[in-house]
């Protein structure tokens, strides 16, 4: 247990130190979002999913996007340029809008 | 890797000459969807613009409705026409897309003002369709391969008879624009898996709702998608482009499809969807490891992965399977279970069974359909297995899964066609390249255009580059002779004309036809049409009251909906196993329990098709038996399948039939007053056709119907249900009377006007003098 | 008026019930009809009237039936005739019928007659009067008591005027005439036998001229003036006397008189037909069988010549021929009309065949007698039979001391022996306005049964009443028994409602929608929105200490947040009122304008990081 500990704090301190300012603030959208995510499955788990499209447009809506937060900070980080060829931090970020825009378009029309 | 350095040199030859070859990729696109649309044509031409078959007809109806009513009133559109009494909540049983898209080119049509009616839409919608299919299918096959594969593929799909049976003009069905969709959304994802791009992954999630939109097939999708995935996965080819396109098109994916109200929150309810998400989560833990492991040393990683994979792992699982046991996720539905195991729906559902376009696929339909893109598609999958990256996993699995499940129903040809296609395009391809080379891919690409324009120009620009492929043998290292290039070349050019050849004799003969209106070839070869369904159909609109509901097989639900306008008790969409099956019990029981049963439904006509005067097998007393069937399963005590088969186990019609089936309602009806009826003079009174016997029971008397139309050719015939004051009656009890109103009715009619005296007494007159005295 | 009532359905069963043979009249002008005739006569003596022939047909029926006219009417009566008398205006059948009925109502006073002599001669020389006029004048002359002048000469006048209308009326009118002229009257001898057959017969029974009451009378009261050619033979007279017979209900007080006169000339010509009917009832009870039987004229008086033996022949027990008496002689009775036959048989009706000297008749009686319930049975019975039904007993007149309870397993079973047959034994359950009525099933010998299934046979569950019901035409005391009570509950009932829609529109067919679930309450909804907001909070909190750089925020990104900014407002109209093709539409502009302007954005931040990548 203790290196499990230990071992996560490490983590912790390398991830301070190495990750860049940039990819702090996407982790930082990430953690909200993710907070989020659990508060709606904790309403769904304690009080009920009655209307369950509203449930599940408000919840797949966060998945989503921690998704594509996810996928924005995979294309931004500089240590997957090499994966990524084509697709630059500016256009990754219109992807990640685009995206959007055609997600809340759909989830506005699921919520009811 | 000699393989990779010539299609380097090809790339930047293809720059070189990009304008060209843009032009002939235009040019072989254009007539690929040029002859694909005419070859599409032939019912057109050879009988008229009508909607064909069964399901068109109500796609149509949806169609007009949507069109007159609008999108949201079609959503909420209760039909209380179908399925009388439950009527039928169309909007939500229905896949929209194919509406939706005749809908938009009709209002985008109207906005322009070019009048066209709803109806001719409807009929070149899936031709059209078929272009598009095409392009998507070129486009494809280029990301797989190379871009004259793509042609190739193209050009095939363009004419190929497992797609044209399925997109004809006036076949107005889901598949028609379906299998667009399909091409098309592979298409994007094989396109955001090599990018990595978040757009081409949305793209792909669009594309693939709208095939949500359009066809139950989209479970094929959502399956074969995470199964490349996963497959990646094991092969060890993570790369952050796959989860990025990946989770992008699931979750986006999931959302849309939940959009379409038929599907509903299929998608995280049944089993058929789990894979998916079981692959997205998956995924992610694959993505966090690898951070993870970018992260940390090796130890530390190690003992995390242990305990998170466990504990995660664990979870997932007891999730799941907890899930399915509360019933919060269905366990695979029947259809999918008959897909696993061919003799399941035989068994459990017969009414799936009972639908000949599911049964096992027959090896003459693959070599009807396909002809000799069977043979030439293994060679396309082996080099690409040979020459295996990440989009070619992809159409390895799809090659391999849409085999199989061609192999188990016939209906599915339809999704093996197109990766047949492309798989052929590749090996053809590929072959040419090796016996025509003279610079890199030109060749192949110049082929394909005579092969889809099929012009005779072909064997004359063949022979002017022959030549040159001679000059550039010897860059070659296995050298081959120049008679064997061109025996080679010819042999497969023949091939390929052979093959179209074989495309045009299909379509015009096996896949031309409406069914609606049949076609029959007298003894010198004359053409008569038999328009016998249009006409009995007429007769319903014409002569019956308009809330008359008609009883039928379930198979011409449809069409009395589109085309007589009158309220049916079952149609196509066989959502209710039990009605249909009342039905069926009607059908097969005999005349008098079948009068409770339509009495209890209001029926007030009974229609069955007949086709024992003209030799229609197709007819209503062939599919009996299934009725017999659906029947059975689910009242067995009053229909048994055995009553009905002779002693020997047979199912005759004739003299030594059984007498359940002699004196059901299904053979009454077709056979009422056939025993008088002598077709020639060879063949005594009445001989049936179709199954070649002198029917058994002759002298058919109806006590509850009467015959209200028989058609032309007695192939539709129609039966009134009399009321219960029309026949002699059993007593009713007292509870049950009715009195009679006290408001007199005259019995005076016109033609007894003279009242008369009851006891009139006898006058006998006194003699009057004769004459009077004057 | 209780008598009268009676009187009217004794005559109207003589006259229905007797059958007629050849040679009497099974009917005769009963007391009832004679006491009508002088009602409708002193109403008519009464009434301010124009017509003065009525005033002599009313006198005319008094005299015939001989009574007196009643002495409050004479007078009143004889002033309207003295009043209506007038010698210019009135046609001479009017003035005979004047001077007729001033003598027959016996007024005082004189009727001033001066013109009608005169006007009588007219008539009497001209040429044109008809045959009636002819009659009246003729009469009225031999009234005021002057001789016909010139006989001879008044019948060539009858007899050309006969060549130009010899209409059953003008023949009877001739009749009359030719009567009154004695010798010169011969001419119309040759002719009575013409004017007989011309008679129309009704049935074989029936036999009248054409022209209703008035003719037939004329012509009957003239043919038996002459009776030295005798006219008719006794079966015609007797079917006309059927025919007056069955005129009785007449009304008018010509008719009447026509009636009465032709009756009385029938009466006391040689023909004179014989009655022979039941007095009373025809109907004999056990306690008093004696069945009365009269032999008279049409009058109802004695005969002119005593008929006699009256016996009865025989006596045929209609249900089945069985001759039960014969050769009977019947005994005399209270008057010497009435002749008394003793019925002492079973109930039943009877065929009775009177002689009475060479007339015979054939007549209906029947016999009654009383009827008792000998054993009755109540009970109810399993409708499957599985057990074997409790029944109880009951004697006539009592009822059952506690309700019976049956449901709809159940069968109501009543079984009863009467002492004898009858012809309606019903079981009626009723309750309030709705009733429900079992035939009793005849089983033999006159027991009766009755098995209704309660769940078939009722519609509802209710309190019913058991009510026996039997009747016969032969019984003396048919019944209704109220046996008791039943209740009844039917399990399976159909509603009301749904007989009611037996007729008319089916009931609308409501859909059933899921019933939305509860939704938690607003607390909890509350407390959850603040709960899914707060973590924006922490992300704001986060980004503050990461430190977030806006420093790049240049004029340029305004556009691009704008349009970014109208499509997420988009999508909140969208959620809260629009549809989504309007949203579409929306969509097209502003997402194009966020397009071009995020491009621009974008590239241009591109641009400007390149140079730094370039430095590094």
């Amino acid at each position: 247990m203790a290196q499990i500990n230990a071992v996560l704090s490490k983590f912790y301190n390398d991830y301070m130190s190495k990750t860049s300012k940039k990819l702090k603030v996407i982790d930082a959208y990430l953690f909200y979002i993710l907070l989020t995510g659990i508060i709606q499955f904790a309403y769904c788990v304690l009080v009920g999913t009655f209307p369950f499209n509203s449930f599940l447009s408000g919840f797949i809506s966060t998945v989503s996007c921690f998704v594509l937060g996810v996928c924005l900070r995979l294309q931004v980080n500089p240590e997957n340029k090499n994966q990524f060829h084509g697709i630059s931090p500016e256009r990754g970020f219109a992807d990640f809008i685009f995206a959007h825009a055609i997600l809340h378009l759909v989830v506005m029309n699921f919520i009811g | 890797m000699s393989q990779a350095g010539s299609k380097k040199g090809a790339v930047s030859k293809l720059n070189k000459n990009a304008a060209i070859n843009s032009l002939i990729v235009f040019v072989v696109l254009l007539l690929a969807w040029v002859a694909g649309f005419a070859s599409r044509l032939f019912a057109v031409i050879r009988f008229e613009s009508i909607i064909h078959e069964f399901d068109p007809w109500f796609n149509y109806r949806a169609t007009a409705y949507m069109v007159k009513h609008g999108f949201y009133n079609f959503l909420n559109w209760f039909d209380e026409r179908a399925w009388y009494p439950l009527g039928r909540i169309v909007g939500g049983t229905v896949y929209p897309g194919l509406m939706l898209t005749s809908g938009s080119i009709h209002w985008i049509l109207h906005l322009l003002h070019i009048n066209v009616h709803i109806r001719d839409i409807c009929v070149f919608l899936a031709p059209i369709f078929s272009g598009l299919t095409a392009i998507s299918t070129y486009l494809l096959t280029r990301e797989l391969w190379s871009s004259g594969a793509g042609l190739f593929a193209a050009c095939f799909i363009a004419i190929v008879p497992g797609y044209i049976s399925r997109s004809v003009a006036g076949s107005y069905d889901n598949e028609g624009i379906a299998i667009f969709a399909l091409q098309f959304t592979y298409f994007l994802w094989i396109k955001s898996v090599k990018t990595g791009s978040v757009f081409w992954a949305v793209s792909a999630a669009v594309s693939y709702f709208y095939m949500v939109s359009a066809w139950g097939g989209y479970v094929f999708i959502i399956n074969l998608i995470p199964l490349h995935v996963f497959v990646l996965l094991l092969m060890g080819r993570y790369s952050n482009r796959l989860f990025t396109s990946y989770t992008t098109f699931y979750i986006l994916g999931l959302i849309m499809s939940m959009q379409i109200p038929f599907v509903g929150f299929q998608p995280i309810r049944t089993s058929e969807h789990m894979a998916a998400a079981g692959v997205f989560a998956l995924l992610f833990a694959v993505a966090v490891l690898k951070y993870l492991q970018s992260m940390m040393s090796k130890s530390e990683f190690k003992s995390l992965v242990i305990w998170g994979g466990l504990v995660s792992a664990g979870l997932v699982f007891a999730t799941v399977v907890g899930l399915t046991y509360a019933g919060y996720i269905a366990p695979w539905s029947g259809r999918f279970y008959s897909l696993w195991d061919t003799g399941y729906a035989k068994i459990h559902i017969p009414i799936i069974a009972s639908v000949s376009e599911h049964q096992p696929t027959t090896w003459f339909s693959f070599f009807f359909d396909l002809h000799v893109l069977i043979p030439t598609f293994p060679a396309g999958l082996w080099y690409c297995i040979k020459h295996v990256n990440d989009e070619r996993v992809f159409v390895i699995l799809y090659a391999l899964s849409a085999v199989y499940f061609a192999g188990v129903m016939v209906r599915l040809m339809l999704t093996l066609t197109p990766v047949v296609c492309m798989l052929s395009g590749v090996a053809f391809s590929v072959i040419l390249e090796m016996y025509l080379r003279e610079e890199d891919s030109t060749p192949a690409i110049e082929n394909e255009e005579e092969e889809s324009s099929q012009n005779p120009k072909r064997l004359y620009d063949k022979a002017g580059k022959v030549p040159k492929i001679i000059k550039h043998e010897s860059k070659e290292q296995d050298a081959i002779g120049q008679n064997i290039r061109s025996i080679a070349a010819v042999v497969f050019v023949l091939l390929l004309m052979l093959f179209a050849v074989h495309c045009t004799w299909v379509t015009s003969n096996a896949y031309s036809s409406p069914s609606i209106v049949l076609a029959s070839y007298g003894s010198d070869g004359t053409r008569q049409i038999l328009d016998d369904f249009r006409e009995a159909y007429f007769w319903l609109s014409q002569n019956t009251a308009d809330d008359a509901r008609v009883m039928s097989w379930w198979d011409y639900g449809y069409q009395i909906a589109g085309m007589a306008n009158r309220t049916t008790l079952v149609d196509n969409n066989t959502w209710n196993n039990s009605h249909i099956a009342l039905v069926g019990k009607a059908m097969s029981s005999n005349e008098s329990a079948a009068y409770e049963i339509m009495t209890a439904l209001d029926v007030d006509y009974v229609l069955v098709i007949f086709g024992g005067v003209i030799g229609y097998s197709g007819d209503d007393i062939n599919k009996f038996l299934w009725m017999v069937r659906i029947a059975e399963g689910e009242h067995p005590k009053d229909i048994r399948e055995s009553d009905y088969f002779t002693e020997q186990g047979e199912f005759r019609v004739d003299a030594e039939g059984s007498p359940t089936l002699l004196n059901c309602l299904m053979y009454k009806l077709s056979y009422y007053r056939f025993g008088d009826l002598r077709l020639d003079y060879r063949s005594p009174s009445g001989f049936d056709r179709t199954r070649n016997a002198v029917i058994g029971n002759k002298d058919i008397n109806l006590t509850y119907l009467e015959e209200a139309y028989t058609s032309e050719h007695w192939l539709v015939r129609i039966y009134r249900v009399k009321k219960p004051d029309e026949f002699n009656r059993p007593r009713i009890p007292v509870a049950n009377r009715v009195i009679k109103s006290s408001s007199f009715v005259s019995k005076k009619s016109t033609k007894r006007k003279k009242g008369t005296i009851k006891n009139k007494p006898v006058i006998v007159k006194g003699k009057r003098p004769a004459v009077k005295l004057q | 008026m209780k008598m009268s009532s009676k009187l009217l359905l004794i005559c109207l069963l003589v006259a229905a019930l007797a059958s007629l043979s050849e040679a009497s009249i099974g009917g005769y002008i009963c007391p009832y009809s004679s006491k009508k005739f002088l009602d409708i006569a002193s109403k008519a003596l009464k009434a301010d009237t124009q017509d003065i022939s009525s005033l002599y047909h009313a006198a005319n029926s008094f005299k015939i039936l001989n009574e007196a006219v009643p002495a409050n009417l004479k007078p009143v009566a004889c002033q309207t005739v003295k009043k209506l008398f007038n010698v210019e205006t009135l046609e001479i059948d009017n003035l005979f019928y004047g001077v007729e009925s001033f003598k027959l109502l016996g007024c005082d006073g004189k009727l001033s007659t001066e013109g009608v002599v005169k006007k009588v001669q007219d008539i009497l020389q001209n040429e044109k009067s008809s045959v009636a006029s002819l009659h009246y004048a003729s009469k009225t002359q031999t009234f005021l008591g002057q001789q016909i002048s010139n006989q001879a000469k008044l019948a060539q006048l009858v007899q050309a005027q006969l060549k130009t209308d010899d209409s059953l009326l003008s023949l009877g009118h001739a009749l009359h005439l030719a009567a009154s002229l004695g010798q010169s009257g011969k001419f119309i001898t040759e002719r009575i036998e013409d004017i007989v057959v011309q008679a129309d017969e009704v049935d074989g029974k029936l036999l009248q001229w054409e022209g209703g009451l008035s003719t037939t009378s004329l012509i009957i009261t003239g043919l038996l003036q002459f009776p030295a050619s005798s006219p008719l033979n006794q079966p015609q007279a007797d079917k006309l006397a059927n025919y007056l017979l069955s005129r009785l209900t007449v009304q008018t007080p010509k008719g009447i008189s026509a009636l009465l006169e032709a009756a009385q000339a029938l009466a006391t010509s040689k023909v004179s037909p014989v009655s022979i009917s039941v007095t009373g009832q025809n109907s004999v009870t056990l306690d008093n069988p004696n069945l009365k039987i009269q032999v008279s004229d049409i009058f109802g008086k004695p005969l002119k010549t005593a008929l006699s033996p009256v016996v009865a022949q025989s006596a045929t027990r209609i249900a089945d021929d069985v001759v039960v008496l014969a050769k009977q002689p019947l005994n005399v009775g209270a008057k010497e009309t009435e002749f008394v036959l003793p019925l002492k048989l079973e109930p039943g009706y009877y065929k009775i065949l009177l002689n009475a000297g060479p007339h015979s008749t054939t007549l209906t009686a029947r016999v009654l007698g009383p009827v008792q319930v000998k054993t009755f049975e109540i009970g109810l019975s399993d409708a499957d039979q599985s057990s074997a039904p409790k029944l109880e007993k009951l004697t006539h007149p009592n009822k059952l001391n506690k309700k019976l309870q049956g449901d709809s397993g159940q069968n109501l079973l009543v079984k009863f022996t009467l002492s004898r047959q009858v012809h309606q034994a019903f079981l009626r359950l009723s309750s309030g306005k709705k009733e429900i009525i079992f035939v009793a099933g005849h089983e033999s010998n006159s027991q009766y049964k009755v098995e209704a299934d309660l769940g078939q046979e009722l519609p509802i569950s209710d309190s019913f009443n058991i009510e026996l019901i039997i009747g016969d035409s032969i019984i003396t005391n048919p019944f209704r028994w109220q046996v008791g009570e039943i209740e009844i509950k039917i399990t399976n009932a159909p509603t009301v409602a749904s007989l009611k829609t037996l007729r008319g529109p089916k009931p609308e067919i409501e859909h059933m929608f899921r019933k939305p679930e509860k939704r938690p309450a607003k607390a909890v909804s509350l407390l959850f929105t603040g709960l899914t907001a707060a973590p924006f909070l922490i992300l704001l909190i986060l980004w503050s200490r990461i430190g977030v750089n806006l420093s790049n925020f240049s004029m340029r990104a305004v556009p691009f947040h704008l349009g970014f900014g109208a499509i997420l407002g988009l999508f909140t109209c969208f959620w809260l009122k629009l549809d989504m093709f309007v949203t579409c539409a929306w969509l097209i502009p502003v997402g194009g304008f966020t397009f071009f302007t995020g491009h621009r954005l974008l590239s241009h931040m591109a641009r400007s990081k390149k140079p730094e990548k370039a430095d590094k």
